[in-house]
């Protein structure tokens, strides 16, 4: 009866702060593995270049298109005006 | 200013001021509605350009600036951008996957306009830091913190699915798919 008595080694405190230590420690590492999935230095770089250049493709899809004929009828307007003057 | 500097000027900015105002306002036609109120604006005020300046920066000013005058006019709502972007990720979390061209204009939408602008001048038109910051009307150190406000934004919109997804292949159909559109809009 006697023969086990209710042991509270300081090693179970110290375990429950392991436990403690140990669930901040897995909380931390998810929320570091979430953030580097979103912002980890090589994925960012690939991302960034990918939609520097889907920006410049837009961009420059319109720029090296022709012009309209309407902008081109406008400014020869202006010579018409400028003949007339 | 003669009559021909005026035009060759203008023919030159032309292309470049049709790309600036549909990455600006994603839409094709509304964009040349911009490009030819800002070409009527120019010709009116003409007298005020000062020679041998940048005409290109000087045109581009008077895009954003008529642009940007009648969205306050609207009264768009911008502020709700984020909103709209949770929303949007509620309700389509399936396309995520396919990054096409039409999505990069949808993310763009979703940028402050301040950030949108200072990034499609600095990243897609090519401009510097300071032509961006004249056209603008703000500091160098404003279009940089803007700028990379921007990339980071869009990342976090874009980065949703996985590189992976948007491989050389699908990114190709989708530039195709874009151009087929835009030359049937122009």
């Amino acid at each position: 009866m006697s023969a086990t008595p209710p042991k509270l080694p300081p090693k179970s405190i110290t375990s429950m702060k392991d436990v403690l230590r140990e669930g901040a420690t897995v909380e931390e590492k998810r929320h570091m593995e979430m953030t580097s999935e979103k912002s980890g230095e090589g994925l960012d770089i690939k991302l960034q270049t990918q939609i520097g250049q889907k920006l410049k493709s837009m961009y420059d899809e319109v720029a090296n298109a022709p012009i309209p004929d309407k902008f081109l009828e406008l400014l020869s307007k202006l010579d018409d005006r400028e003949s007339g003057k | 200013m003669s009559a021909d500097t005026v035009k060759d000027g203008f023919i030159k900015a032309i292309p470049n001021l049709r790309a600036f105002a549909v990455s600006l306002c994603g839409n094709p036609e509304r964009a040349d509605d911009l490009v030819q109120e800002t070409m009527l604006k120019a010709l009116k005020n003409i007298e005020s350009f000062q020679e041998g300046t940048n005409l290109k920066a000087w045109l581009f000013t008077i895009l954003r600036n008529t642009y940007f005058s009648e969205r306050r006019r609207f009264k768009r709502e911008v502020e709700d951008a984020d909103g709209a972007y949770a929303g949007r990720v509620a309700v389509h979390p399936e396309q995520h996957g396919h990054m096409a061209m039409r999505e990069l204009q949808d993310a763009l939408t979703l940028l402050q306009d301040d950030q949108r602008e200072a990034l499609i001048l600095v990243c897609a038109a090519g401009m510097s830091y300071e032509e961006a910051a004249e056209i603008t009307g703000c500091a160098v150190g404003t279009i940089k913190s803007r700028v990379n406000r921007a990339r980071n934004k869009l990342s976090e919109i874009m980065g949703v699915s996985s590189t992976d997804e948007f491989g050389p292949d699908s990114e190709t159909e989708a530039i195709l798919a874009h151009n087929t559109s835009l030359s049937r809009s122009f």
